[in-house]
């Protein structure tokens, strides 16, 4: 249990306002008082008395970009998620389970995919979802895979044992359930860099639509599961590599800091693929890349941004011969993982990320590229371009 | 991570000098530890008002001479005349290249900004749609006779009242009108957040324009000019022009208390200059080590290690140190003294016994505010009494000046940052 009077890292705003100007949701959305409100400031009164506590908190996207901005280091996004966590009300929402519970969703999904996607793409279908569980009929569904990532894997990967060594992958579950390709992609690159590739024995969602729909319990336990998987993996592999910039950003920095779960020991073995693949590449690694004439606008998603790592995914980018790429500058798109999903938000969402989409559809790219899947669902529904993370890009780009 | 050049710190000396390797074709990396004090900024830029005997500077070009005379530490005492002003008229071209319409130059002498307390400052660049007055003979010279000072009903980050009282000490007659907009009322629901940014994200908006601009054209009748607190035009300047059109008078801004609108948008303009010149920003980030090498005749940095980058260090050819003062966390202070905080280069002075680092008066000059590093003509630092050679300071971590009472913080930071771009690209 977190003692209070040891968690004081709030005193340290000065009260100068940054977050607020630099927070996406207040911006599209009067109603969310700001981080700075919301946050330290929020948190001496919540202190003093809970009945302070206050529900628009639930507006807060956890993007980060407050954290990101401060200049006092003060982790708002954490006092928020943490006040949430203490103080929300709880109400049953059979919607917010089933967008929050993603490996129960995915595995169902999955196994029913032909199904659930042609249901999903039915006027009566969303018409449904929209009524009775709050998703907006409007907004395209992520489409499930029938066969997972891991099934695949497990039913014919390639021989991994012939590399100079062995990194384990953490492999998320969009790539799981949604996009095996970035898995098999995921392993293409790592091969080229000549590191073979392991699963962890077991692997759960990492918590951060659990923590977003308030599920913190669970969320909790899904991490404590991982750390153990994480841990078993790092007896046999130096690092577990990740492609989404969430999963890494969750694991690293939201297991201890809002969930009290202990990495100190490994937080470090924990990384971005493309910034392992950076390493490897330093390290004398040449992977061979065919032409791939395209413009390519890359996108820094709100976590690529609190990790500060865009530089590795975009100084990879360039090896590829004929790739022209275009920085858009760092914006929030709105979709926030299930955030946008949710009825209650979906307008604020698509306001937030209304200078992304123009900044997209000004860069006339033909791909966005970007380590976050939610971010990837968002721009293609709303600037119709289509988004891949980059480690797809440079594996299509592999020669041979 | 390999870069032609480091610059740690993303303030206006970090980004100055950061844009300006980037323009001189050099792979740049900025570090940046969070927002800068741009944001609690007037988005002025002063040169120079006071000597530190205290008298006023009218024309900064002419008192150089008097201000080496009585500081010979100052950063423009150590460049000297010469390359200080060389960098000065540098800075304006390079504001208006980047798109920044400012006034002022040093050849013109310093103009006067009116703050929100009501007092004219002398400084050297303003933004165009800012409220300011000329000097003549001495004298400033208030261009109206009569204003309106237009502000947003219950914004409490400017008092029109105080603010009124410097048009009127220089002899102006004043209105004092208020507006608000339906869409504004959501913002009061929380009165702490009532703040410039927040309420500029409203009034931008083109659909709240036709309002807007019929309360600007009502202040303005009977009166020869419309100020406002800089509480719009974030993201829309021509929205300044469109109203100034419509109400046929002048319009200009007044900076409120922070966060300030004009400072903040003058860090959002830089950093977007920095990136479309290709730069790579490190947001949010910051050094906590380094290795650095003997030479023959100095030291090298050979790169340096950071928080989100760990076991991946960072180097270049050239390093710049922006990191500025106390408040920036470029120095850093305990009981037993001051020191730089990245590399602990050598300081300017050394601060000496600490009952004398402060003044007992509040508004006094404060001895700390001098302190800083070491740097030479060309803003090269010493570690331990050597050179670093290819590592530059900026802005206010350099010491021996006093960039509060001497009125010199934006231009030591200009100068310095463009003086140490201007060594790194001829390979001095």
């Amino acid at each position: 249990m977190r003692n209070p009077l040891l968690d004081t890292n709030f005193e340290a705003c000065t009260k100068c306002t940054i977050c607020t100007e630099y927070c996406p949701v207040s911006e599209a959305n009067p109603a969310f008082a700001g981080p700075k409100q919301s946050g330290p400031d929020g948190e001496r009164q919540r202190l003093r008395d809970a009945s302070f506590y206050n529900e628009t908190l639930k507006h807060c996207t956890n993007c980060k970009r407050c954290e990101v901005a401060c200049p006092s280091d003060v982790r708002i996004g954490d006092v928020i998620a943490l006040a949430r966590e203490k103080h929300a009300k709880r109400s049953f929402s059979p919607r917010d389970a089933i967008l929050s519970h993603t490996d129960f969703t995915g595995s169902l999904c999955s196994s029913l995919a032909p199904a659930v996607n042609f249901v999903c793409g039915l006027k009566p279908a969303r018409y449904f979802m929209e009524k009775f569980l709050g998703i907006p009929a409007w907004r395209t569904f992520p489409k499930y895979s029938w066969q997972t990532f891991r099934s695949r894997w497990f039913n014919g990967a390639p021989p991994q044992d012939e590399y100079d060594e062995t990194v384990s992958f953490f492999h998320g579950c969009f790539a799981n359930y949604n996009n095996p390709s970035l898995g098999i992609d995921s392993v293409r690159l790592l091969n080229a860099l000549g590191a073979g590739v392991r699963l962890l024995e077991e692997e759960r969602c990492c918590g951060v639509p659990l923590m977003a729909s308030g599920f913190f319990d669970d969320a909790k336990k899904n991490a404590l599961a991982n750390k153990a998987e994480i841990e078993r993996a790092l007896e046999k592999t130096d690092k577990v590599l990740c492609a989404s910039s969430t999963c890494v950003m969750t694991v690293r920095d939201e297991y201890p800091d809002v969930l009290g779960v202990d990495n100190a020991a490994w937080r470090d073995k924990f990384d971005l693929l493309t910034r392992h693949a950076y390493r490897l590449l330093e390290r004398g690694k040449t992977p061979r890349f065919k032409p791939l004439e395209i413009t390519v606008a890359y996108h820094t998603a709100c976590h690529m941004e609190k990790l500060g790592w865009s530089a590795y995914s975009i100084e990879l980018l360039k090896l590829v011969p004929g790739l022209k790429i275009i920085l858009l500058p760092s914006q929030c798109c709105g979709i926030a993982g299930t955030y946008g999903f949710k009825r209650e938000n979906s307008e604020t969402a698509q306001k937030i990320g209304e200078g992304l989409f123009s900044d997209i559809r000004d860069s006339k790219a033909e791909l966005v590229v970007s380590e976050c899947e939610t971010c990837k669902m968002q721009i293609e529904m709303s600037a119709g371009v289509p988004c891949e993370n980059p480690v797809t890009v440079l594996a299509r780009a592999l020669a041979g | 991570m390999r870069f032609d050049a480091v610059v740690i710190g993303g303030g206006l000396a970090g980004h100055a000098a950061a844009i300006s390797l980037s323009e001189a074709g050099k792979s740049c990396v900025l570090i940046s530890a969070g927002q800068s004090a741009m944001h609690f900024s007037s988005g002025s830029m002063d040169f120079l008002h006071t000597l530190p005997d205290g008298s006023p500077v009218l024309f900064p070009e002419k008192s150089l001479d008097a201000l080496t005379a009585a500081a010979p530490a100052h950063p423009y005492s150590v460049a000297g005349k010469e390359r200080t002003l060389a960098m000065a008229l540098r800075a304006e071209k390079a504001f208006a290249r980047w798109g920044l319409r400012t006034e002022g130059s040093l050849a013109a002498g310093n103009h006067l900004r009116l703050s929100p307390m009501g007092k004219f400052i002398p400084t050297w660049l303003s933004f165009e749609d800012s409220v300011t007055v000329p000097v003549k003979d001495g004298k400033a010279v208030f261009p109206w006779k009569k204003v309106a000072i237009l502000s947003v009903r219950d914004f409490l980050d400017f008092s029109p009242e105080i603010a009124a009282s410097g048009p009127r000490a220089l002899g102006a007659e004043t209105v004092i009108v208020f507006f608000t907009l339906p869409a504004l009322e959501t913002l009061r629901a929380n009165p702490s957040e009532f703040r410039s940014i927040n309420i500029a994200r409203i009034l931008d908006k083109p659909e709240h324009k036709p309002r807007l601009a019929e309360a600007v054209r009502e202040a303005a009748k009977g009166v020869d000019a419309v100020f406002m607190p800089a509480v719009l035009c974030l993201n829309r300047e021509n929205l300044l022009d469109e109203l100034k059109t419509r109400a046929r008078k002048p319009v200009k801004l007044i900076s409120t208390m922070t966060p300030s609108l004009l400072g903040a948008r003058l860090a959002r303009k830089l950093s977007r200059i920095f990136l479309k010149n290709g730069g790579v920003l490190m947001p949010k980030d910051e050094v906590l080590g380094f290795e650095a090498r003997e030479t023959a005749d100095g030291v090298e940095i050979a790169n340096v290690r950071t928080r989100n980058h760990g076991d991946i260090a960072i180097s270049g050819k050239d390093y710049v140190l922006a990191t500025g003062s106390f408040f920036g966390r470029g120095l850093v202070s305990d009981r037993n003294g001051a020191r730089e905080a990245v590399f602990d280069l050598d300081l300017a002075e050394p601060p000496g016994p600490r009952e004398n680092w402060s003044s007992p008066d509040f508004f006094a000059p404060q001895p700390s505010s001098t302190f800083g590093v070491r740097v030479d003509a060309s803003f090269g630092t010493y570690m331990k009494g050597k050179p670093v050679k290819n590592l530059k300071a900026a802005g206010l971590v350099i010491g021996g000046f006093d960039p509060v009472r001497e009125g010199c913080g934006a231009g030591v930071s200009l100068v310095s940052a463009l003086a140490a771009a201007d060594a790194i690209a001829k390979g001095e």
